[in-house]
This record gives structure tokens, C-alpha cells and sequence, in this order.
């Protein structure tokens, strides 16, 4: 008996110990980028399995990090739900608030902002109660975030330009700029630069919606200096693309296309050819609205040769339908009309019914401007 | 129908049923003054809302596990 009993208790320990070196080299090959490795050792660890609740919680809690990251939200959702279900019942707290927060970012990119709300207002109200001001601060920027993407969601479906949304749109972005703020409060206290980094950026893209364009600047360039002070080049570009952004809607384009030129310098440097692209379209759009013509072609043509180098139909079609434009206020009805007939076949080709008429009213128009008919 | 939109009702229990019907959009005070500004419409059209670039997802708590081990090393579970 006393043999049996000395087996068993080395079969468990040596479970406990596996169920844990997995989860660790799980973590560790997330944690080097390859999540998809790092699943399979974490779903090992959970065949295996182990009595420390505390451990299991943990492993939950990363496979749900790990789905999350290869965009697999059903599986982030199921793995973070056990973790919640197992935080609760073992009473622990801050476990349960973090588990309610990665369900809250969860739950909000499948578009279920009620439910979100809940969970990130849950996280919120434990960080709370536990003095947790690491907590707290996460718990606001994720709601911000939440209330962001509730207001984004309806804003995209339309074609309003940003500060003419309905009153429900304005006032879950208006909710969004509050947790912001607030979180800056609390960041800032904490000294946390990366934090209010990501707080600024996403506060200067929440008043750009909610069109305070002035209030959009400051922020951007508070993100901006933050970037710089990390030697963050991504978040730079982003910086300065949105800044071009909120000062097309001040009518200041010379400034505009200033920043664009910095989106467009550092997309190339960071070798992003899709942010090439969308750079070298506002820039054409910003000189479009400047009337320089010459120059509004010649970045419609970059992004048009990108466009079809990627093969982005949509985004060679938007380049054809400027560029028509831009050679008909210069007069060149030819080229205009060659542009025309590019747009209106790729329009077809892609189902944009809009696309489609809109490049058969130019056609229309550029073809008894040529006498081409009558 | 198609009059009916364009006229913009005031009759609020009229305008509720119409703010439910997909793409129906109220005219705006700046779209009204767009259209009597002619060409000014094409200011913002294509610089669409969805060019805005968001702060990326947080992820960086890889270290969760890797804390338990050594919490365990140094209070071995009993």
C-alpha cells in the first residue's frame, strides 16, 4: 500500500511539473512571436493537466492571449470565459478582473459592444476595489477603446465626414474621449510614457471623428513627441498621418501635405508598401484641393503603380477616378478619358455599383467634350 | 418615396421611421451649405473617416506563467 501510495504521488508530481514546463514553453515561444507554436503547447498543458488553480488560470488566460493574437476570437473568447469561470470560483479577485478585461477586448472586436462594456466596466470596478491602479488605468483605456469602436463601427457604415454623425454616434465617442482622459489622469501619475502614448493616439483619433479637429492636433502631437522619445517609427508614421488627417479638415492643406510627405518618407524607410500607397492617395488628394494639378498626378500615378503592383483593385480604381479628374480640370481630355474607361471597367470587375456610375456620368460628360457623341 | 426623403420631413414620428430605413441620411446644416457652395462638396469625400490610424493592440503579458514558476519556487505548493 505504502508503495502504491509513493507511485501515485510520482505520476502527479511529474504531471504538475509537465503541465507547467508546457505552459512555460508555450509562453516563451509567444512571447518570441510564434503563437501558433506556442498554442500547442499550451492545449498540451491542458491535456496534461494540473491541481494548481492558480497555474491553470494563468494557462487559460494565455491561450486566450495567444487565439487573440492569430485573430481566432471564438477560441480567445472560450479560453478567456474558463479563466473568468475559474477566477471566480477559486475568489480570485484580481484574477476575475483581469479575465473580464481580456474578455471585454475580446468581445469588442466581435462587434458585441454591450456585452464589452460590461466586462471591461467589471474590470474597472475590482481595480478599484483592490487600490489597483495598473488595473484601474488598463480597465479606462480599455473601455475608451470599446466606446471607440461602437461609435467607428456606425461611422464607417456611412458616408458622413467626420464631426456629422448621428446624436447615439457622438455620444459613444464623446464616452470614448472621457475614459481617455481619464487614463491619461492615472498614467501620467504613474509616470507611464507607453501608456499615455497609446491614450493620446487614440484620443486624437477620438475628437477627429467627433470633429474637434484643434483638440485632435494636441493630442497627436503629444503622441507624436512620445514616439519619438521611444524611437517608436511606427507609431511616428501613424502620428503624422493622422495629423495630416485633422489639418485637411482645418483647410490648412499646405500643412497637410507636409505631414503626409513625413507618413510617406517613413512608410518607405519601414518598407510598408500598403501605407506607400495610401500615402501617395492623400497626397494626390491634398493637391487636388491645393489646384496643383501636375503634382496631384504625378502621387495619383505612385499610388496607381503600387496599387496594381499589390494587386489592390479597389485602390486602382480610386486611382483611375482621380486621375481622371485631375487631367480633366488640366484640360487633357485624352488622358481623362483613358482614366474614365479604366475606372468604369474595374468598377464592374469589383461589383461598385457607385463606382459604376460615377465613371459612366464622366465617361458621358468627357465624350461630348471630345465630340465623340451627340 | 424618393420625394419624400429629399424634402427632410419635420414631423418627428415620420423622421424616426425614416432614420431606420438603411442609408437614409438627414440633411446636415454643412451638407445643405456644401450643395448651395456647388463644388465645395468634393472637399472631404476623399479623405473617408476609415483612413484613421489606431494604436495597435496590447499584448505584451508574456510573462504571466514565467511569475507562477517562481512564486512556486519560492512557496512550493504543499
Amino acid at each position: 500500500l505504502n508503495m502504491c501510495e509513493d507511485h501515485s504521488f510520482h505520476v502527479r508530481y511529474r504531471m504538475e511539473a509537465s503541465c507547467l514546463e508546457l505552459a512555460l514553453e508555450g509562453e516563451r515561444l509567444c512571447k518570441a512571436g510564434d503563437c501558433r507554436a506556442g498554442v500547442s503547447f499550451f492545449e498540451a498543458a491542458v491535456q496534461v493537466g494540473t491541481e494548481d488553480l492558480k497555474t491553470l488560470s494563468a494557462i487559460y488566460s494565455q491561450l486566450g492571449n495567444a487565439y487573440f493574437y492569430l485573430h481566432e476570437y471564438t477560441k480567445a473568447l472560450e479560453y478567456h470565459h474558463h479563466d473568468l469561470t475559474l477566477a471566480r470560483t477559486i475568489g480570485d479577485q484580481l484574477g476575475e478582473a483581469k479575465a473580464s478585461g481580456n474578455l471585454g477586448n475580446t468581445l469588442k472586436i466581435l462587434g458585441n459592444y454591450e456585452e464589452a462594456i460590461v466586462c471591461c466596466q467589471r474590470h474597472l470596478d475590482i481595480s478599484r476595489d483592490l487600490s489597483d491602479k495598473v488595473g484601474e488605468a488598463r480597465a479606462l483605456y480599455n473601455l475608451g477603446n470599446v466606446y471607440h469602436s461602437k461609435g467607428k463601427s456606425v461611422a464607417c457604415a456611412g458616408t458622413h465626414d467626420p464631426g456629422e454623425f448621428p446624436e447615439d454616434v457622438k455620444a459613444a465617442l464623446r464616452k470614448a474621449a472621457d475614459y481617455y482622459e481619464e487614463n491619461l489622469t492615472i498614467v501620467t501619475e504613474l509616470g507611464d510614457r507607453a501608456a499615455q502614448g497609446r491614450a493620446y493616439g487614440n484620443l486624437g483619433n477620438t475628437h477627429y471623428l467627433l470633429g474637434n479637429f484643434r483638440s485632435a492636433v494636441i493630442a497627436h502631437e503629444q503622441r507624436l513627441l512620445i514616439a519619438k522619445e521611444f524611437g517608436d517609427r511606427a507609431a511616428e508614421r501613424r502620428a503624422y498621418s493622422n495629423l495630416g488627417n485633422a489639418y485637411i479638415f482645418l483647410g490648412e492643406f499646405e500643412t497637410a501635405a507636409e505631414y503626409y510627405k513625413k507618413t510617406l518618407q517613413l512608410a518607405r524607410q519601414l518598407t510598408d508598401r500598403a501605407v506607400e500607397a495610401q500615402a501617395c492617395y492623400s497626397l494626390g488628394n491634398t493637391y487636388t484641393l491645393l489646384q496643383d494639378y501636375e503634382k496631384a498626378i504625378d502621387y495619383h500615378l505612385k499610388h496607381l503603380a503600387i496599387a496594381e503592383e499589390l494587386n489592390d483593385r479597389i485602390g486602382e480604381g480610386r486611382a483611375c477616378w482621380s486621375l481622371g479628374n485631375a487631367y480633366t480640370a488640366l484640360g487633357n481630355h485624352d488622358q481623362a478619358l483613358h482614366y474614365a474607361e479604366k475606372h468604369l471597367d474595374i468598377s464592374r470587375e469589383v461589383g461598385d455599383k457607385t463606382g459604376e456610375l460615377t465613371a459612366k456620368l464622366n465617361l458621358s460628360d468627357l465624350q461630348m467634350v471630345l465630340g465623340l457623341s451627340f | 418615396l424618393a420625394r419624400l426623403g429629399a424634402s427632410s420631413p419635420s414631423d418627428a414620428a415620420a423622421n424616426a421611421a425614416l432614420m431606420n430605413l438603411p442609408g437614409y441620411r438627414p440633411a446636415t446644416r454643412s451638407s445643405m451649405r456644401r450643395s448651395q457652395a456647388g463644388g465645395a462638396s468634393r472637399r472631404s469625400s476623399s479623405f473617408y473617416v476609415g483612413t484613421c490610424h489606431e494604436e495597435p493592440e496590447q499584448l505584451d503579458d508574456w510573462n504571466r506563467i514565467a511569475e507562477l514558476q517562481q512564486r512556486n519556487r519560492a512557496c512550493p505548493p504543499h
